[in-house]
């Protein structure tokens, strides 16, 4: 029922002020800067990319029978709006949450971590038995080539790493309750004992598939935070981390249009030099003003406009930008109102939710 | 050279003799000829083309019509230490596509699709490498008359002229002897050598039980297997039945290992699957048509058709998965009277019906009107027309055959475009019947009441060399004659995760 009450937690902080799909979106982890400006919006940045593999046909369908079940309320069936509803609130309240998440922070380094920790103890205990005609169960070039390098370093001390892979592994699963523990040394796979399917570990557990995944999601996310707090006590799986921060700096290509706007060109003229849309300009912008502290907004919206979108904001108590764009003055447009919510959500958010 | 040969696969596969046929093959391939090999399932038929590869100066490439089915190879290659294996598919990214071009003269072996070998940048490419050898995988797909035609296998004669006609080596588990002319003609080497082997398997019994409801297929399912602790495939038809079974099944038989698999699963889910039931680590599972192949397990003894093959080449193919290790093995098909309807259900989902093709082509002429092209994107396409993914293949290839498009450009409207709807409403309809034929054959040896084993194969092969243990269910089967030896299950019961963890880490517990 782990899934479920993500979702209507979603729902709740949401306020029927984004469509359902805008949910999916962050549980998918899209890279559009609307979905993670929603996920500090909204206060939903853990929950951010922890069920990249979901489809929309089976997300729909989960909204479709939360409605049925009278969880979830619909609000406006032509926008997709949904409201949580007086019961689905009181059985997610009554519903105890044990999982914490770290979505916006780690949804990239998670299945890195685990796809070279999963590749890597495949490898040494195959080593270790002399057995070199084993079917990886991670199919990932870029998985396959750091584990190799790794393979190379350790090759011949192979007993050695297993034992400190132990103890790092006990160190980080002696937190978790003992049948989440369970459930991750289920999932791994050794010399000629491959892990447990999803669908098998659901069953084993007697839980569903979605929470299953969830889950294991949550505990890498624990365990990278573990790594993060003392990586001296974690020599071997800090390795496993990948030391390339994802979504804390700005993507390549709205870095590239920021060079362009530190040299002053206007967004036409970038949208021109780049041959990209208006918009696309507008996106990146949006997204610098999110993450650069330097940036300053005022060469696109001037003081006094800026207090009169705060101040609807203010009025509207909705972060919908249709509502705050009623409120406002008609020359105000979107990208000015979406840029100030940018700026305003950096004020209020503190580390990586 | 005789010797020569077993001194290499015992270099890079670690056997020391050849198989049947394979050996005749081989020699063949290496000596420049054409050949045709008709080789049973689980005979080794890749061992045919990459011995050779390993051999030969240059590049090998090997047309195959299932990317899973590449996968697992190139998998399975690599695990073997032969690295300079390649599969192109369309699901890689640019990067890694171009990854490959660039280093394609440091392959020996790459496996392709066909409908990507019939694109002219992929074209270009080969011809700037020497091709050794063309290898055409599951070859039956190239007739028309066979049970698994793919339009894009029949431009096949022409690629390979285009890479200066390469020894072609076509290769095929089930084929009738039509089939077999077929695909000498479509790639027009009439001269090719033929390698034909016999497909009968002596140590399987043929088992066929008619119930009156899927109730009782499931309790007599149980009943066997609460007896038998044995590998065992249980083949369904559709996806959802395979997983709903699996789910019944292990809440029925406690202790027991089962687990499902088909297409539709996450790519490290059905790695783990395959290779737990490789390892002994699962008992039973339930599965699709997209299970098996590739499947090198020896000790399969029971498989069970749930239900009815839509024909008998791939009943032959997936009974041919039991009993590689030569033991005693039951098929054991299971039919209710219910199950006719659902096969046909399936074979129209496999073509356009006249609604969808008038709706395509009104689309089309629509586009041309506007002076607009098809949307570059397959699937995008797909959901435009409410087809899927095989409908569209079949109707993309009908439409680029008669010029109707060509990529993304679509012909201006005309007189003719009536007479191409026609010819390919045509084309649909002769399908049709081809498959509902085939379907009639299967129901009817089902009905049969003669030997099974005699009537199975009489269409694929002349003779067949009896049954080594007890034959079919219609010449006097009984369960309680076979007593194949039955498994033990080694479990990780009551161990806690920390001892399971070090059990797995290779440390002493």
């Amino acid at each position: 029922m782990i899934f479920e009450q993500i979702i209507l937690h979603c729902f709740q902080n949401i306020k029927a002020e984004r469509s359902s799909s805008s949910i999916y979106h962050l549980l998918k982890g899209k890279r559009s800067i609307q979905t993670v400006q929603d996920a500090h919006l909204y206060s939903l940045g853990s929950y951010y990319g922890v069920y990249k593999s979901i489809s929309k046909g089976y997300y729909d369908k989960k909204i479709h029978e939360l409605v049925k079940d009278d969880l979830l309320e619909m609000v406006d069936e032509q926008e997709a709006l949904y409201h949580i509803s007086h019961k689905g609130l009181e059985w997610k309240n009554n519903q105890a949450f044990p999982l914490s998440f770290k979505g916006l922070l780690y949804f990239d380094k998670a299945d890195i971590f685990m796809g070279r920790l999963l590749l890597l103890i495949q490898t040494l205990t195959n080593s270790k038995m002399n057995f070199y005609s084993f079917i990886p169960v991670v199919n990932n070039p870029e998985i396959e080539l750091w584990v190799k390098h790794a393979y190379r370093r350790v090759k011949g001390s192979e007993s050695v790493i297993l034992y400190k892979i132990y103890s790092e592994l006990k160190l980080c699963l002696s937190q978790l309750l003992e049948k989440e523990a369970n459930i991750f040394v289920d999932r791994l796979t050794g010399y000629q004992s491959y892990g447990m399917s999803l669908f098998q570990l659901s069953k084993e557990y007697n839980m569903t598939v979605d929470d299953i995944h969830l889950i294991l999601i949550s505990i890498i996310h624990r365990i990278l935070g573990d790594l993060e707090v003392d990586s001296t006590k974690f020599p071997i799986l800090s390795t496993m981390v990948d030391k390339k921060s994802s979504l804390s700096q700005i993507t390549n290509s709205a870095s590239e249009t920021y060079k362009y706007f530190l040299k002053g060109l206007t967004i036409e003229q970038i949208a021109n030099v780049r041959h990209l849309k208006l918009n696309t300009i507008q996106d990146h912008l949006v997204e610098i003003a999110l993450y650069d502290h330097q940036f300053s907004i005022d060469r696109y919206v001037n003081k006094n406009e800026q207090n009169e979108i705060l101040s609807a904001l203010k009025k509207a108590n909705s972060h919908r930008l249709k509502d705050i764009k009623k409120l406002v003055d008609d020359h105000i447009n979107y990208f000015q109102i979406r840029l100030v919510l940018a700026i305003q959500n950096k004020h209020n958010r503190q580390g990586g939710n | 050279m005789e010797l020569e040969l077993e001194r290499e696969l015992q270099k890079h596969f670690r056997f020391s003799t050849f198989r049947t046929g394979q050996k005749e093959i081989i020699q063949d391939v290496l000596n420049g000829n054409d050949v045709l090999g008709i080789l049973p399932t689980g005979s080794g038929k890749s061992i045919c083309y990459q011995l050779p590869a390993i051999m030969m100066d240059g590049l090998t490439i090997v047309v195959s019509p299932l990317i899973s089915l590449m996968m697992d190879q190139v998998k399975e290659m690599k695990a073997n230490h032969f690295k300079k294996v390649i599969a192109i598919n369309s699901f890689m990214n640019f990067e890694e596509r171009r990854e490959i071009y660039r280093n394609i003269h440091t392959y020996k072996l790459l496996f392709i699709s066909p409908e990507l070998l019939s694109q002219d940048f992929i074209i270009h490419l080969l011809q700037r490498v020497k091709v050794s050898l063309f290898v055409i995988d599951e070859a039956h797909c190239i007739s028309q008359w066979g049970y698994e035609f793919r339009p894009d296998y029949l431009k096949l004669n022409s690629i390979i002229e285009k890479l200066g006609n390469p020894p072609t080596l076509a290769l095929s588990g089930t084929a009738t002897p039509e089939v077999q002319a077929d695909i000498m003609t479509s790639l027009n080497k009439p001269e090719m050598i033929k390698h034909i082997y016999p497909m009968d398997k002596p140590n399987i019994a043929f088992c066929i039980e008619e119930v009156e409801n899927d109730q009782e297929k499931n309790d007599m399912i149980i009943q066997l297997l609460k007896k038998y602790n044995i590998p065992t495939l249980i083949y369904f038809s559709s996806r959802l039945t395979a997983e709903s079974f699996t789910r019944f099944l292990s809440e029925k038989l406690q202790g027991r290992r089962v687990g499902f698999y088909h297409a539709g699963m996450e790519p490290m889910d059905r790695v783990m699957i395959q290779q737990q039931f490789m390892n002994n680590q699962l008992d039973i599972v339930c599965c699709t048509s997209a299970f098996g192949m590739g499947i090198n397990k020896g000790n399969i003894r029971l498989i069970i058709h749930y239900h009815i093959p839509l024909q008998l080449e791939s009943f032959i193919q997936e009974v041919g998965r039991a009993g590689r290790d030569g033991k005693s093995s039951v098929s054991l098909l299971l039919f209710s009277k219910s199950d006719m309807l659902l096969p046909n259900h399936l074979i129209k989902s496999e073509l356009p019906d006249a609604k969808d093709l008038s709706n395509v082509f009104g689309y089309l002429r629509d586009l041309t009107l506007q002076d607009m092209d098809l949307p570059k994107d397959d699937v995008q396409i797909q959901n435009l027309f409410n087809l899927n993914e095989t409908q569209w293949r079949f109707l993309r290839y009908q439409l680029e055959k008669h010029h109707l498009i060509h990529d993304n450009k679509i012909m201006d409207y005309n007189k003719t475009w009536e007479d191409i709807y026609q010819s390919i409403f045509h084309v649909i309809n002769s399908r049709v019947k081809l498959k509902i034929s085939k379907l009639t054959e299967i129901i009817k040896w089902i009905h049969e009441d003669r030997c099974l084993r005699d009537t199975l194969y009489q269409g694929f092969q002349p003779t067949h060399s009896g049954a080594e243990f007890q034959c079919c269910s219609n010449c006097g089967f009984t369960w309680s004659e076979w007593t194949p030896e039955q498994q033990e299950i080694e479990s990780n019961l009551g161990l806690n995760w920390e001892n399971k963890l070090k059990k797995l880490l290779l440390l002493d517990i």
